[in-house]
């Protein structure tokens, strides 16, 4: 789960209070939407490859449900963004911040997408035996490292922190690797005979999946970066 | 298609900076009033330069510091250096027509002279300096008009009172007045403050289509105004320089707390 200094969130508007305080309310909305979703997200990055190992059909369809309720927020918060635009043109700081919540919404989106995908995956097999268990251990390890930078990626976000925003760069490469691991080990299942091919390749896509959402959670850190610094990162980063 | 998007991207941006007027160590004062203090800035040639800032900061002091103006006013002084392309306009024997000649300025109300046609309001100044050629003033007078964006609406009632045209009209009779004399620099004090949305619109596009040929500065307490045409800003506050960048890097991230706090709208 994401920490408990959700509370600091309003921290995110860098300076004091705006003259006009409909500003301030137009800002403090969307600050609290976005760490609420991130909240959601989470929870559902968190669960859904319990789901998958378990072949839990409740809580996959749970899983399928939440994602809905994170479409709505997603929704809210477009709306909000452009309301804020309008109304008040913000700059520098404060659009900054607009622009930030507004991507940031998009990843969080398409990870609560990715989270629900590996959820049905688990409705698909729910009849079939239980996956190798050393992918299931490839699985686990690459959803520890993957749900640990997502986490971190709304931390860096929160406390506009450069520095972890930095980590989190850096470790989409180990996340990268872990997947790159789990995909020759399901290769080699498959040709070396394997009993369970279907088994195999819905292990391959919701390693897929995993490996998108440390995408997105990387994408969260440079908006993190970008909220701090101003500038953009440059186009080097792989995969 | 990517490459040729990508070619474009890493075109180089052509920034050819090559200031006009240099500021240094500019101080002005009504009387004991400390107005602006040691200002130093370079304005760029054939680019538009906006002045922000709360009322009572400086700016249009600064602004009619740059064509002499200041001193018209009673107590009023200023030391410092102002060089136009090189040379001081402060220097003892300069002529101060002759700097408000090259130094053109337009007010924040329109005031176009009362009693003059339209006709006569931008020939004046030229008859000023001693052009009394029927056929040149005729040419001058439509050359100005057209650069200011109001010969088609005007060609037909030229020796009709310019007090007569709308708020927006007049304001553009001003600019042409002020171009007539052909300037180097234009000074604009809250030119649109007085005009509507459509009228402002039209000085605005007129000042970019301006800065083509002329060096433009703008004083404005609209920012999306400065924003929007402004290559440069200057943020002053209380008399000083707080910040003064590119327009973007202005309005996208400035460095300074109390630039952000302006424009962001957090200000007192």
């Amino acid at each position: 789960m994401v920490d408990d200094e959700t509370t600091g969130a309003p921290n995110l508007i860098i300076g004091g209070a705006h003259t006009l305080k409909a500003f301030d309310q137009s800002l403090s909305e969307l600050v609290t939407l976005i760490v609420d979703m991130g909240i959601h997200v989470s929870s559902m990055v968190e669960k859904s490859v319990q789901v998958f190992l378990d072949r839990d059909t409740a809580a996959a369809n749970q899983l399928i449900q939440d994602d809905l309720q994170v479409d709505n927020l997603k929704n809210a918060i477009i709306s909000r963004t452009l309301d804020a635009l309008v109304r008040h043109q913000p700059v520098a700081s404060d659009l900054r911040l607009v622009l930030a919540i507004e991507h940031i919404a998009g990843d969080l989106e398409r990870a609560a997408d990715h989270s629900k995908n590996i959820a049905k995956r688990s409705l698909s097999l729910a009849r079939s035996a239980k996956s190798d268990s050393a992918t299931n251990e490839l699985i686990a390890r690459l959803h520890k490292s993957v749900y640990a930078m997502f986490v971190e990626s709304l931390r860096a976000f929160r406390e506009k922190n450069e520095a972890l925003a930095s980590d989190i760069h850096r470790q989409d490469q180990t996340t990268d690797a872990l997947y790159d691991d789990l995909f020759h080990a399901v290769i080699a299942r498959i040709q070396t005979g394997s009993a369970d091919v279907t088994g195999d390749i819905q292990s391959l896509f919701v390693g897929k999946s995993l490996e998108r959402i440390g995408d997105h959670a990387t994408n969260i850190a440079e908006e993190a970066r970008f909220l701090a610094r101003g500038d953009l990162p440059s186009a080097t980063r792989q995969g | 298609m990517i490459e040729a998007a990508t070619k474009r991207l890493e075109a180089p941006i052509v920034d050819s900076k090559r200031p006009i007027l240099e500021v240094n160590s500019l101080n002005a004062y009504y009387g004991k009033t400390h107005a602006v203090k040691d200002v130093s800035l370079e304005i760029q040639a054939q680019a538009i330069t906006a002045m922000i800032g709360p009322s009572g900061c400086g700016k249009s002091t600064l602004l009619r510091c740059i064509n002499r103006m200041h001193e018209v006013t009673r107590g009023a002084s200023a030391t410092g250096q102002i060089l136009l392309d090189g040379r001081d306009l402060y220097a003892a024997g300069v002529n101060v027509t002759q700097v408000r000649r090259r130094v053109g300025m337009v007010f924040q109300k329109p005031n176009p002279f009362p009693t003059m046609s339209i006709y006569e309001n931008v020939a004046a100044g030229l008859r000023l300096n001693g052009l009394h050629d029927r056929k040149a003033l005729d040419q001058r007078v439509e050359r100005s008009l057209r650069m200011a964006a109001l010969w088609d609406e005007v060609k037909d009632r030229l020796r009709r009172p310019g007090a007569g045209l709308s708020g927006g009209q007049q304001q553009r009779l001003c600019i042409a007045r002020a171009l007539a004399i052909d300037p180097e620099v234009l000074l604009l004090d809250e030119p649109c403050s007085a005009l509507d949305p459509v009228s402002t619109s039209r000085i605005e596009e007129l000042i970019i289509e301006l800065s083509k040929n002329y060096t433009i500065v703008i004083v404005t307490h609209n920012l999306q105004q400065a924003s929007r045409v402004s290559d440069y800003t200057a943020f002053m506050y209380l008399g000083e320089l707080i910040e003064f960048s590119k327009t973007e890097k202005m309005f996208r991230n400035p460095d300074k707390k109390q630039t952000e706090d302006y424009i962001t709208g957090r200000f007192g």
